[in-house]
């Protein structure tokens, strides 16, 4: 697993409260699972503006980006 | 701006105030009929049905950050501090081209309502549910606006709300009874409208992590007439009033989800499609 995937499941699996480290796939729906709330996805995308050191415009942002961890490292870092 | 009511420019039927409508005659009684259809769908889960008072707590509004989200569209009840030397000195002063000159003013504590809903999470405030609860209410809702259209665009309009408050599985079940409900009103009126994502209006929206969800999740779908009028919208809220109002099951928040319905965004849409003359109207029977 890349280091950027690692870091991204690590936030998600620190800040949600719905999720265990064996139910959290790549594939896992973060927003229609309800592993992701309304008020943490904000700070999710600063986590990731972080690691990517540069920002984000989320007037852009479309649902697809944020679908899953594999579509979250596919916009956000190429993977 | 033009509005579908200049047709009735002749009759007693209606008149419009600074985003604000009466209605008379045919076009009341079409208001009430489209409010009597979106009973009928409140019917389909058995909703039970609640009058609410106009003014909400403002520390009500803040749990759900309505403040930040949207301090353009609010409007206050407002009264004058209550000291005779206070009231004397407004009283008089006169109306100045339209405008009061309030004195000091009370602490403003309410707020008149912006949407219908937020009454029944209030109703329900730190009540452990054990079963799935269905509401619906109808209220005149107040949102400051940049301009406004007679009908379609109000400072003050009326909102027909149905709201369900359980789990996922029951609002899943709650919002696939209510789409074609409202598919098949729009289709009995003669209505075409087409369902769009769509966001609520939010102040910084690229600062708003409520706006942000609403861009990220397909929470929000309106039904929208001639490509510009949204007269029903069904909103998902997953936990954001559960938790703001500690609406509970098993220790766990519950969910919530409501259809709004612009009752008079729909008398608008109907005489634009169907004319003025009621004698040319369909029965939505």
């Amino acid at each position: 697993m890349s280091e950027m995937r690692n870091k991204v499941r690590e936030w998600i699996l620190s800040h949600s409260k719905s999720v265990s480290a064996e139910e959290l796939q790549d594939d896992t729906p973060l927003i229609k699972g309800r592993i992701i709330t309304s008020l943490q996805v904000m700070d999710l995308v600063l986590f990731i503006e972080s690691l990517r050191k540069d920002s984000i415009d989320t007037a852009k942002l479309k649902p697809e980006s944020f679908r899953d961890i594999n579509s979250l490292c596919a916009v956000f870092f190429n993977e | 701006m033009s509005s579908p009511l200049d047709n009735f420019a002749d009759s007693y039927q209606w008149y419009a105030d600074e985003g604000q409508v009466a209605l008379g005659g045919d076009l009341l009684a079409l208001w009430r009929q489209f409010d009597r259809a979106f009973l009928d769908i409140a019917a389909l889960v058995s909703a039970e049905e609640y009058a609410f008072p106009v003014l909400l707590p403002a520390e009500a509004l803040d749990r759900i950050d309505y403040f930040q989200s949207f301090p353009h569209l609010a409007t206050f009840a407002i009264n004058l501090e209550k000291s005779h030397a206070n009231l004397e000195k407004f009283s008089a002063q006169s109306v100045d081209n339209g405008v009061l000159q309030l004195t000091e003013t009370a602490p403003v504590k309410f707020v008149l309502t912006p949407s219908a809903c937020y009454h029944c999470y209030r109703l329900l405030e730190n009540q452990a549910q054990g079963r799935v609860r269905y509401l619906t209410t109808i209220a005149k809702c107040f949102r400051r606006e940049d301009f406004y259209v007679p009908l379609e665009r109000q400072w003050g309009f009326s909102m027909r709300e149905i709201v369900c408050i359980g789990n996922e599985a029951e609002i899943t079940a709650f919002t696939e009874i209510m789409r074609p409900a409202v598919e098949s009103l729009l289709d009995r009126a003669g209505l075409v409208a087409v369902w769009q994502q769509a966001s609520d209006p939010f102040f910084n929206p690229s600062r708003n992590a409520h706006h942000l969800w609403q861009q990220l999740a397909p929470v929000k779908q309106e039904a929208v007439f001639d490509e510009r009028l949204a007269l029903a919208s069904i909103n998902l809220h997953h936990d954001h009033f559960g938790k703001a109002f500690n609406l509970q099951r098993e220790n766990a928040p519950l969910e919530s989800a409501c259809v709004a319905f612009g009752v008079e965004r729909w008398v608008s849409a109907f005489i634009q499609t169907h004319g003025v003359d009621s004698r040319n109207w369909p029965d939505l029977g």
